[in-house]
């Protein structure tokens, strides 16, 4: 019946480990046939870094433009670090400033001071003249056109202002004569409408392939000057130039596509006439400019022709007053050699921008700092690797992260993100500073400190469970160890609470002088002894062991020694082998566990030392004679209780003479063991009994062979309980 | 502890290695029981060779009475060989020696077996 229990229990525990390996959840379960790639990835935390580095290559990669406004913030503060040094000037500006406008009146000017100005420049050396100023509509100051607007005057002052030359004529004169681009302005939609006219002179702009045209910033129409201006003016350019989106101005475009025909912008024009060049050519093919070809001279440019400015701060230098031009308050060789621009910049100018390095800058001042860096090449270059450096970096430290965290501490993994990407910066700094090249770290590092977060953020969690579990563990271990505690006590409670007192017997003969001796071991062995009179002299005793530690071993040794007892109190005149044959039938019917019991059991007669005994698969116990030599009581004996119903046990017998002592002891003694795993052993037991016999108090004795048992095992746990009984026979 | 399971003549052989203590006790009984019911089904008897076993706890002895008790039911026979003086010595304390039959080698005892 235990054997099926057994078995029975045995493939259960099989099909509960199936259980676990199905229902458990961990991951682990999963994986352990999976091929070396799902080996890389995964890993606590793994599966979902490397999904999201992935979506983050495709973000980096794949939304082009949408992400420049995150660049720019990189590459502005580059610039606001180092901004760009002007070592010389090599464009001015003549601002009709404030000054100019009290000294000079109010704007706008008669032309003729227009003219003034441009000629006053000229005179100082300026290589071109650039106008950042319009003349759609006719000068009303004009003496001509006061003679029609006022009707007060007589005829006689009427016809003679008729005859003078009009402002617009006086500044187209000086226009023709000296080189002056005139600016125009770009417009689109109803607004343009009004300016679209059949023909117009466009400036002298070439594409080297009639793609390009597709990547100009695209108008209807353009605002015209006069006639009699643009007829004389050596350049047009248009002056449009828009900021991004966040307003501040990063990239300037050096030309236009004005219904379908390519306009250089002003700067361009003031270049192209300085240099002296009839001419101007984009170069490029399909849709990708690669520069702008000036007489002999290629101005690179970004691919959609425009040009990223590195600015310096805004420098008064550039700037001179139109009313100190216009006194001759200033170096007769002033302009030499330079290109000049006008524009108005007093009070009530609302063309202001902002530039990554100044947050209010004048348009004109922009536009010179374009030319500045068409002059010097110094425009900043984002190269076409830039963004594969960029997805790399993000890469090396998303992929840092993902292989590193799991497997060493996790300060290192981030370590080496702060070390790798501090060097990135360090690096895109100096391409920047020393290759004007825009290589941004910042958003490949953000993003992959998205990964840096999902893995800490992952691994955090994992610890915590990890901690909760092992919290769960250690309860459940100390509920575990409680109830076994528990348990054990329960079963010592019972195995010491049924133990007579000996040394109080009733009525023991004075014949007869009887001790015992249990310990329980840790895990309750199942020892038991009993002892009390049958009749007026005879004294049964029995020492057991059962097979089997704690509980049920106790309640079996309980059984045991009550089935025992009643057996022996059955009747005068039963033998011990009919009460031991007694004992055995009944506890065999009482054994669902099938445990056994060993059992040395006899009766002695107070009076004679005449002991009827029988060995039920006990160790043969010693006598130990007066004068201390000790001998094996060999027994014929049987098989423990409960092992052979019915079996026959022999009763023997022995007298003991006055001063011997029958000492019975279950293998916790024999079988004690030290630290070395040596066994105390049947030579040692004999020594100690012979010990003895110098004790003239029996329980003394049995305290000293105690002892020297406990000392052999030297602080070893006992495995087993020990269980010592000795009966004296004084005499009669 | 290990356990062979050998079948010479029709007589199941459990042939036992190591010790049988508390820890391999119940490895021990597993092995035992699903012999017996060959030995039943053969119509023989199961013999230990236990000329391997150094060491035998009274847990042993307990599994060694299981068998016998079975083997009583079944009415076939379970018999002891190859006992090492240890092993001898456990069997003659323990009277074990009064309720098996012991032979000196495995041959002899299958030998009795098939009597």
């Amino acid at each position: 019946m235990t054997n099926d229990d057994k078995s029975g229990s045995g493939g259960a525990s099989g099909k509960n480990r199936g259980e676990d390996l199905v229902g458990d959840g961990d991951e682990t379960v999963g994986w352990s046939n999976a091929g070396p790639i799902r080996t890389i990835i995964t890993g606590k935390g793994r599966p979902l870094s490397v999904f999201l580095l992935l979506v983050a290559l495709v973000v980096l990669l794949g939304t082009g433009d949408l992400l420049t406004p995150w660049r720019n913030m990189g590459f502005d503060i580059q610039q606001r670090l180092h901004p760009r040094q002007a070592e010389n000037l090599p464009v001015m500006i003549v601002e009709i400033d404030e000054k100019a406008l009290q000294a000079y009146g109010q704007w706008p000017w008669p032309r003729t001071m227009v003219a003034n100005l441009i000629q006053a420049i000229t005179f100082r050396g300026a290589l071109v003249v650039g106008l950042d100023l319009l003349f759609p509509e006719p000068d009303r100051l004009s003496l001509n056109q006061i003679a029609e607007d006022r009707d007060d005057l007589s005829d006689e002052v009427r016809n003679i202002l008729r005859t003078v030359r009009s402002n617009d004529e006086i500044l187209a004169g000086v226009v023709g004569r000296v080189p002056v681009v005139l600016g125009r302005a770009a417009l689109t939609g109803d607004e343009a409408e009004v300016w679209k006219k059949a023909s117009k002179p466009m400036p002298p702009t070439d594409l080297q392939d009639p793609s390009l045209l597709n990547v100009l910033p695209k108008a209807d129409a353009v605002v015209t000057n006069l006639p009699v201006l643009e007829g004389n003016a050596i350049g047009l350019g248009v002056l449009n130039g828009e900021p991004d989106s966040d307003g501040i101005v990063r990239r300037v475009p050096l030309a236009m596509n004005i219904d379908g025909e390519p306009h250089a912008g002003m700067i361009l024009e003031v270049l192209r006439v300085g240099l002296g060049s009839p001419d101007l050519m984009f170069l490029g093919q399909e849709g990708r400019v690669s520069g702008v070809r000036i007489g002999p001279t290629d101005f690179p440019t970004d691919p959609d022709a425009r040009v990223t400015p590195y600015f310096t701060e805004s420098l008064d230098a550039r700037f001179v007053s139109a009313a100190d031009v216009l006194s001759g308050r200033v170096d007769s060789i002033l302009f030499k050699n330079r290109l000049v621009l006008v524009g108005v910049t007093g009070i009530g100018v609302v063309d202001k921008r902002a530039t990554p390095v100044s947050p209010l800058v004048h348009g004109v001042e922009i536009q010179a700092q374009v030319l500045e860096n068409l002059l010097y090449g110094t425009r900043l270059i984002r190269p076409a690797w830039a963004i594969w450096a960029e997805a790399a970096l993000m890469l090396v430290l998303g992929g840092l992260v993902i292989w590193l965290m799991p497997i060493v501490k996790p300060w290192i993994p981030v370590a080496l993100f702060v070390v790798v990407g501090g060097a990135a910066a360090v690096a895109s700094h100096l391409a920047f500073r020393f290759g004007q090249l825009q290589l941004d770290p910042i958003l490949p590092s953000v993003l992959s400190t998205v990964i840096l977060l999902s893995m800490l953020g992952v691994m955090i969690a994992e610890i915590d469970r990890r901690r909760r579990t092992l919290r769960a563990t250690l309860q459940t271990e100390r509920i575990g160890a409680a109830r076994i505690a528990g348990e054990l006590q329960a079963a010592r409670d019972i195995q010491m609470g049924i133990l007579p007192d000996v040394s109080a017997l009733p009525g023991v003969p004075a014949g007869i002088d009887i001790a015992a001796f249990l310990e329980s071991a840790k895990e309750v062995g199942g020892d038991l002894y009993d002892a009390f009179m049958v009749d007026e002299k005879r004294l049964f005793f029995l020492v057991g062991d059962v097979t089997g530690k704690g509980v049920p071993a106790s309640l079996f040794m309980a059984l045991s020694k009550a089935m025992s007892k009643s057996a022996a109190l059955r009747g005068p005149g039963v033998a011990m082998n009919a009460i031991i044959e007694m004992a055995n039938d009944e506890i065999s019917r009482e054994n669902p566990a099938d445990l056994f019991v060993t059992m040395f059991a006899g009766v002695i007669d107070g009076e004679t030392g005449h002991v009827e005994f029988c060995n039920a698969g006990h160790e043969d116990p010693h006598i130990v004679s007066a004068d201390g030599t000790v001998r094996v009581l060999e027994c014929d004996g049987g098989p423990p209780l409960c092992v052979f119903e019915g079996f026959p046990y022999p009763k023997e017998t022995l007298t003991l003479a006055p001063g011997e002592t029958l000492v019975i002891t279950t293998d916790g003694v024999t079988e004690a063991r030290n630290t070395t795993g040596g066994f105390y052993g049947h030579d040692r037991l004999e020594v100690g009994l012979g010990r003895m016999v110098g004790e003239a108090d029996l329980n003394a004795g049995l305290g000293t062979l105690v002892r020297d048992v406990r000392t052999f095992e030297d602080g070893a746990d006992p495995t087993d309980d020990l269980t010592l009984m000795a009966i004296r026979f004084k005499g009669a | 502890m290990e356990c062979r399971k050998e079948n010479k003549d029709g007589v199941i052989v459990l042939v036992v290695d190591g010790a049988i203590d508390h820890e391999t006790a119940a490895a021990f009984e597993q092995a035992v029981m699903p012999s017996l019911d060959e030995a039943e089904a053969a119509g023989t008897g199961l013999v230990f060779d236990m000329s391997g076993v150094d060491y035998m706890s009274s847990v042993g002895l307990r599994v060694l009475m299981l068998a016998a008790k079975a083997a009583k039911q079944k009415s076939i026979s379970v018999v002891v060989a190859g006992l090492q003086a240890t092993l001898a010595e456990i069997f003659q304390i323990s009277r074990f020696d009064k309720i098996f039959t012991i032979y000196d080698t495995a041959d002899a005892a299958v030998a009795g077996v098939r009597g």
